[in-house]
């Protein structure tokens, strides 16, 4: 049998005694930004309404090409069909201005690349990895038992919460194998090139059609990346690692000496 | 769940026996809310689950079972002498978030499965019932349930007499302010509906629209072309319905105003060379 995590208490329930998070901008008072990416920032806010809860919202620029608005939509979609303790939800989402505001859980301890960065720099104890990859495992053994791919597994998109419970987030690239078939009984895999360099499979830079394998060798790469503070190749340029990772056998843990060790 | 797996393997169960079961359960959900009972709601949620899963096993199959179309077919048959299309429809709001999504993939598979005949068992029973897709369509008030019922709307669309009846109901118009609503998934999921429906039926649309303009509000004019642009990219099969539907909606009325802030869902209109410029 599954047994249950415990981190699934701290989820905001939308219990009968709150209102539902609100589809309106000015019930939620931003209070500063805590992330920004190239086409979004993601801010920490009170929703007004439900006790000044605080919640993080994701505020993506929407004047962009018709198709690239496709794909945000899907991925929006997709994000509402996830309900898992260990996957980060989306709680609303709404337009205001030209901006789309995704509302999500505020995690307050960051992402566990945060962490790193500021705390960690060499890599994190091998029972913190252990433990933090046992969530990130359950998210994606939910997320592809529903057909989906989160095509970006990486350290910077593990957000801790404030008593340390990790959850997958930023399904900013997710995708859906397409079902066909009459009925949609078969499935084909996707042929976009997108998540982050460092921790992209081989199979999806080669752009030659991929499945949700592709998100374990990125877990990989992501255990690698929390044992020793980068992901293999982080110090070359995008173009670079390409070349190395299709060139090179897959990474692995590395000896350095005087560093931690860790069990094989 | 390793659970269920691991009875589905010991029980495989035929259509009827899938369909019978399901439909049971159905009915005790409605039993077992009115007593009251805890224990006896997660036994019936339990059952609903177990039984949606058999059901997508025969429709989907899984990594160790092909599905077979004799197996679906035979499910969508079995489905549409029962009630079961409906008991899916009614009792949606009430199932747990993953039944709901189990269930919405069954309905949807059950009312595109063919035999070789212009319409499947499935589509026939929602001929038969035009109150579903209008309940689907209201699905959208409902947050919880909204993009379930968006999915099987669209499973429902498919079919050309769902969707004339759907374009000559009541349901058309309200669109137009569905695809306008404040929250996103919702929005942008009635845009997709409202685009399917439009682009998948030509001749229909173009027949409707030339019936009824006088009843689209003016205001709407720009849902409608957004939602008619794939339109433009097609090929020149259909360029006499295309026709038809800009004409249409030139005589609708002036062009909206430029450049209001992006509704919901829909693309901000980069050009006008979705419809072709109505205008000129």
């Amino acid at each position: 049998m599954m047994f249950k995590s415990k981190s699934s208490n701290h989820l905001p329930e939308s219990g009968p005694s709150k209102p539902p998070y609100p589809a309106d901008a000015a019930q939620y008072e931003v209070l500063e930004e805590c992330g920004a990416g190239v086409t979004s920032t993601v801010v920490r806010a009170r929703c007004i309404p439900r006790d000044n809860e605080v919640v993080a919202i994701k505020r993506c620029n929407l004047d962009l090409a018709d198709e690239d608005l496709q794909v945000v939509i899907e991925e929006v979609a997709a994000m509402r069909r996830y309900q898992h303790p260990a996957v980060l939800p989306l709680l609303c989402s709404f337009v205001a201005d030209s901006e789309l505001w995704l509302v999500m859980p505020y995690m307050e301890g960051g992402s566990v690349a945060h962490v790193m960065r500021y705390a960690h720099p060499d890599g994190l104890q091998e029972s913190i990895i252990a433990t933090i990859a046992r969530e990130v495992l359950r998210a994606l053994e939910y997320v592809h038992k529903q057909g989906g791919i989160h095509r970006d597994v990486k350290a910077g998109n593990i957000l801790l919460a404030g008593d340390g419970a990790a959850r997958l987030g930023d399904f900013g690239v997710t995708a859906t194998m397409e079902r066909t078939g009459t009925w949609g009984h078969s499935r084909v895999g996707r042929r976009t090139l997108v998540g982050t360099p460092c921790w992209m499979a081989p199979e999806v830079m080669e752009e030659e059609g991929y499945n949700d394998r592709a998100d374990i060798w990125s877990f990989g790469i992501t255990l690698l990346e929390m044992a020793h503070g980068s992901a293999p190749f982080a110090n070359y340029p995008p173009l670079k690692v390409l070349m190395l990772t299709l060139q090179s056998p897959p990474p692995q843990l590395e000896d350095r000496i005087g560093q931690r060790t860790y069990s094989k | 769940m390793p659970f269920l797996d691991k009875l589905l393997k010991e029980k495989p169960k035929t259509p009827t026996e899938v369909v019978t079961k399901l439909l049971t359960a159905f009915d005790s959900l409605t039993a077992t809310r009115r007593s009251n009972d805890d224990r006896a709601m997660e036994k019936t949620h339990e059952s609903v689950a177990k039984y949606l899963g058999f059901a997508k096993l025969l429709l989907f199959g899984d990594d160790e079972h092909e599905a077979t179309k004799e197996n679906a077919t035979a499910l969508a048959f079995e489905a549409s002498r029962t009630e079961l299309l409906s008991m899916i429809v009614k009792h949606l709001a009430e199932l747990e978030f993953e039944s709901r999504k189990d269930a919405a993939q069954v309905f949807g598979a059950i009312v595109r499965i063919k035999d070789n005949e212009e319409r499947g068992p499935g589509a026939s029973y929602v001929v038969a019932h035009p109150e579903l897709p209008t309940l689907l369509f209201r699905g959208y008030d409902e947050p919880a349930i909204a993009l379930n019922c968006g999915a099987m709307l669209r499973d429902c669309l498919r079919d050309d007499q769902i969707a004339r009846k759907v374009l000559e109901g009541p349901i058309f118009l309200k669109f137009f302010e569905k695809v306008e609503v404040a929250n996103f998934e919702i929005a942008s999921d009635a845009f997709s509906t409202f685009k399917d429906l439009l682009v998948r039926h030509k001749q229909a649309v173009a027949q409707y629209l030339q019936e009824h303009y006088q009843e689209t509000p003016p205001s709407s004019l720009h849902v409608l072309r957004s939602a008619l642009r794939p339109l433009a990219e097609e090929d020149e099969q259909f360029k006499e319905e295309k026709a038809v539907i800009i004409k249409t909606i030139s005589m609708l009325g002036a062009p909206p105003p430029p450049a209001p802030p992006p509704p919901a869902a829909v693309p901000p209109a980069p050009s006008d060379s979705a419809g072709g410029n109505p205008a000129s």
